[in-house]
């Protein structure tokens, strides 16, 4: 029998065909997504509520009964809240300093405030403690006077609130001063006309207009309050443990890991739900300037010599605080135990043995290639998949991809030792969803761990660098009669460029010293910089092994720096071609001279020759 | 009411104004007009306090106010982008100024509904923030945020500038009405000619750091001063100076409106035969360009047009409205 044409069938296969290679991708997302961001995650909860007898809520009950765990909560709350406050008037203070008024040396200032770009978690604690600590510099200092003192004076709330406080202003210095410098001039000069004073003009008119700024930033400084894993861990002692150091110590015991989860869901719950809150109070109001056209905004002149005098002031007293204590750990670096112990330091103390130390023993020296490596390939996979899903959404508006878009954040819901946990119990046996492989002692659990935690960010990051790109131009480009993959391919990323280049130095620099993941997922032949740091930063730690801190401090700063400084000024240099033109020659000629020494030939005459 | 001598305004190494002087009277509407870059924000800007000049001074209603910030000096301003604050209502805008002044909450109500009145935002409007309104409720939330603060001067910088035609036609009489009833000493900033002749008692026209000339529309559109003004002030074609009996570095030029098809019309007519080049349609009239058999090319605006690109035919230019510059620039003798 003939079949029947059906052009219905027909339409179906050819819109098959014409969207095959959006199908692939979205396949390819939801396989990832099942697999690695959901079932994990189920896994662990089924764990703690699925008992022999069916579900159970034995646990949530057991929790709420642990003074211990109940403290935890209360405290990561009471911390939160403020944070919430400290980080605020820290934060908007340097930002107006470096940004909104005329402060002498404001260059100065605001590289010394943006130290924490390039060095927290573990290690921004471990230079407090340098100063501040029982065997800090200030404590022996103060020693001197007061001997009878409380050497741990530091300890405890108020240390962790002050370390977290100059720890958490770099979302306040990120946003912020985009936003104030993206402010409309003519808007203070209105307010000046009609006879504001420059008090009245921050508190009416400057602070309700970035107030969405800020409060975002509030919403992730509460956040990260919540989850404030290195300061409470290091510094909050027995009387002020939070959630996180909690749920490490309860899920390195199997019996704990319920109460661990648990724990971890009423953080995860409460970030959901300031993520709502936030987003209601966003949509509810206007906020930017309506002007079609935004005036350059110039910095303002504190007329009133006092206040000039008193702000000047706290700007340099902020300064120091926020630069000594990477001061004093790159000063350590260099020294010997003894300096170290004592807090002298004199000609004699100058060593470079502890970089020698580095560089020869193999396991610290390896940990250094192993995060960099690590840490590098996992900001590669995020970006290429969460770009994948991007495109996807940008192209398409369905049901589907809002939960892609909506599953690519359950990172941020969920604590990272939580989600390390999950993937540890999940691939621990064959698993026939990742070809019956075992992951759990490999190197691929730990970067997929790794992309996992540094998914919601890029994909914020890259789903508003989308939307900027203006759609004309790949009509235009279409309209040239080129194809999807070449406009994909020299128009869209050409544009974008600048945001992966970013989000790629953002993601490594974050997860170059990470332990809170780290400490479950790593192979054991592989340690990392950060379970190396978090093993020099107990309290039992030697003299020793505080140097090495010190260096290890060092050099994750200088590491840092340069994949910051790689970033931005050479991959986004307006002398980028310059720049690049320079590595490759120089990359030329290193190849070359190893290519003569392999070879056995003088390197000496041919290897300024360029490899053709 | 405002006197300004010998102003020099300098950005770094660049110089936005050298030595201007200025007069504005007293409920005057005075345009600042000009290119962009020729200063003439520049010069409000100082004139508000915004920016402080090198040199020179400045009095506004017989008060040096060179030196005086800008919240002392009694100057509103609206600008470009109205910087309405987005975070307030139209209320709290308008009521802004009052608020720091501390004026009563009662006190600060009935002004702000009272200024609201005259710039007819109704009651309903006041409620509504700032981004609801259309561009033209806007720009009247701006002038009544500063009116209401009762300054001497008004201060306006291209406050149309981001309108759409229409609108701009229609804000542009508003705007004139307004100032009529407030009867206020206003100094606007422009680079479009057309608002400059239509609102202004006098205007001053700038070019690159320096004025050109200043005088009442009139003046400045029939009897412009440099070669500048006359270009800079609606189209205008160059004529040959041979016609008119002068030589030499003299140029002349003539209106649109002062080319006639029929020698009755112009006074003393001076005839020239040319070629149509082009015609273009405006819905009210034609453009019709000619070129002369020495190349130079002319136009004239006409209201029907029975002719065709090509056609040959002689034109009349009233002798009494050529416009003589450069060279020693006075009309000949007819």
């Amino acid at each position: 029998m003939r079949r029947k044409h059906d052009p219905r069938r027909k339409s179906f296969l050819a819109v098959l065909n014409k969207h095959k290679a959006a199908i692939l991708s979205m396949m390819f997302i939801l396989y990832f997504i099942i697999v690695f961001l959901i079932l994990p995650n189920v896994n662990v909860i089924l764990d703690s509520f699925v008992t022999g007898d069916g579900i159970s809520f034995t646990n949530v009950a057991k929790l709420f009964r642990s003074k211990y765990a109940m403290s935890g909560v209360k405290n990561s709350i009471i911390l939160a809240i403020a944070m919430s406050v400290t980080v605020n008037v820290v934060g908007i203070f340097i930002v107006l300093v470096t940004e909104y008024f005329e402060i002498k040396g404001a260059k100065i200032l605001k590289i010394g405030y943006m130290s924490t770009f390039v060095y927290g978690g573990i290690i921004l604690v471990g230079g407090y403690m340098a100063i501040y600590g029982d065997q800090g510099v200030l404590t022996k200092a103060l020693l001197q006077y007061f001997p009878d003192m409380n050497t741990k004076w530091f300890y405890g709330f108020w240390g962790v609130l002050f370390v977290s406080t100059f720890a958490g202003t770099t979302n306040h210095f990120l946003f912020l001063t985009n936003a104030t410098k993206s402010m409309d001039n003519h808007l203070i000069e209105a307010a000046r006309n009609l006879k504001a004073s420059p008090l009245y003009i921050i508190t009416r008119v400057v602070l309700p207009i970035l107030t969405p700024t800020i409060l975002a930033a509030t919403v992730l400084t509460f956040i990260g309050g919540l989850t404030a894993f290195s300061a409470p861990l290091i510094l909050g002692g027995n009387d002020f443990q939070t959630i996180s150091p909690l749920i490490l110590s309860l899920v390195q015991v199997r019996s704990g890991r319920s109460l661990a989860l648990i724990l971890g869901m009423i953080l995860g719950l409460l970030t959901v739900l300031l993520l709502l809150v936030f987003k209601r109070f966003e949509s509810g109001a206007t906020f930017f300037s309506i002007s079609k056209t935004v005036s350059k905004f110039n910095k303002i002149k504190i007329r009133n010599k006092a206040a000039n005098c008193i702000v000047h002031i706290f700007a340099y007293l902020l300064f120091v605080v926020y630069t000594l204590p990477l001061a004093i750990v790159i000063l350590f670096s260099f020294t010997n135990g003894r300096a170290i112990d004592t807090g002298i330091i004199t000609a004699s103390s100058f060593t470079l043995d502890n970089y020698v130390l580095l560089l020869t023993k193999s396991q610290y020296f390896s940990s250094y290639i192993n995060s960099i490596v690590f840490s590098l390939a996992a900001s590669v996979i995020a970006i290429l998949f969460v770009f994948l899903a991007v495109n996807l959404m940008s192209r398409y508006k369905n049901r589907l991809v809002q939960a892609v878009d909506f599953a690519l954040l359950i990172p941020w819901m969920i604590p990272s030792t939580l989600i390390a946990l999950g993937l540890l119990t999940t691939f621990d046996v064959p698993n026939v969803l990742v070809f019956n492989q075992v992951l759990l002692g490999t190197v691929a659990i730990l970067i997929l761990g790794y992309t996992i935690l540094k998914i919601p960010f890029t994909s914020r990051m890259l789903k508003a660098a989308f939307a900027q790109v203006n759609k004309e131009y790949e009509l235009a480009a279409k309209n040239l009669k080129a194809k999807d993959f070449y406009i994909f391919r020299r128009v869209i990323v050409p544009i974008l460029f600048p945001t992966l280049v970013a989000v790629l130095a953002l993601n490594m620099n974050s997860l170059l010293d990470d332990y809170d993941a780290t400490v479950f997922l790593y192979p054991l032949k592989y340690p990392t910089l950060g379970v190396l740091i978090r093993s020099f930063t107990k309290t039992e730690s030697t003299v020793d092994t505080r140097a090495m801190l010190y260096v290890f401090s060092t050099t994750r700063v200088l590491i840092a720096s340069s994949i910051l400084y790689i970033a931005y000024g050479v991959l986004l240099s307006d002398k980028r071609g310059r720049h690049i033109g320079k590595i490759k020659a120089a990359l030329r000629t290193w190849i070359g001279k190893l290519a003569n020494r392999l070879a056995g030939r003088d390197g000496v005459e041919s290897a300024n020759e360029p490899i053709k | 009411m405002i006197h300004i001598s010998n102003l020099g305004i300098k950005y770094g190494d660049f110089t936005a104004m050298r030595d201007l002087n200025l007069d504005i009277n007293e409920g005057e509407f005075f345009t600042l007009l000009g290119p962009s870059g020729c200063g003439k924000t520049s010069v409000l800007r100082t004139i508000t306090g915004f920016v402080k000049p090198f040199a020179g001074t400045i009095i506004l209603d017989g008060r040096d106010v060179t030196e005086m910030p800008v919240e002392k000096r009694d100057v509103g301003i609206v600008f470009q982008s109205y910087a309405l604050f987005p975070t307030m209502n139209v209320f709290e805008n308008i009521a802004f100024g009052l608020r720091v002044a501390k004026y009563k909450e009662k006190q600060v109500k009935e002004m702000v509904v009272d200024i609201a009145d005259k710039v007819d935002l109704n009651h309903e409007q006041l409620k509504r923030n700032a981004a609801e309104l259309s561009g033209g409720q806007q720009q009247r939330v701006a002038i009544a945020r500063a009116l209401v603060m009762k300054p001497k001067i008004l201060c306006l910088d291209e406050p149309l500038s981001n309108l759409d035609a229409k609108l701009r036609h229609q804000l542009r009489l508003e705007l004139k009405e307004l100032q009529l009833k407030f009867g206020i000493t206003t100094v606007y900033v422009t680079h479009d000619q057309e608002e400059a002749l239509t609102l202004s008692n006098r205007i001053a026209v700038f070019q690159n750091g320096h004025l050109e000339q200043v005088g009442t529309p009139d003046e400045v559109y029939f009897n412009p001063q440099t070669e500048f003004v006359s270009t800079f002030l609606g189209a205008i074609s160059q004529i040959p100076s041979e016609l008119f009996g002068v030589s030499g570095e003299t140029k002349c030029f003539i209106r649109l409106n002062n080319v006639y098809f029929d020698p009755g019309e112009a006074v003393d007519s001076v005839a020239l035969d040319v070629e149509i080049r082009s015609i273009s349609f405006f819905g009210l009239y034609y453009t019709v360009t000619y070129q002369t058999d020495d190349g130079f090319q002319l136009s004239n605006a006409v209201i029907n047009c029975n002719h065709k690109v090509g056609d040959r035919l002689t034109l009349y230019i009233d002798r009494s409205r050529v416009i003589f510059l450069g060279g020693d620039a006075n009309a000949p003798e007819a």
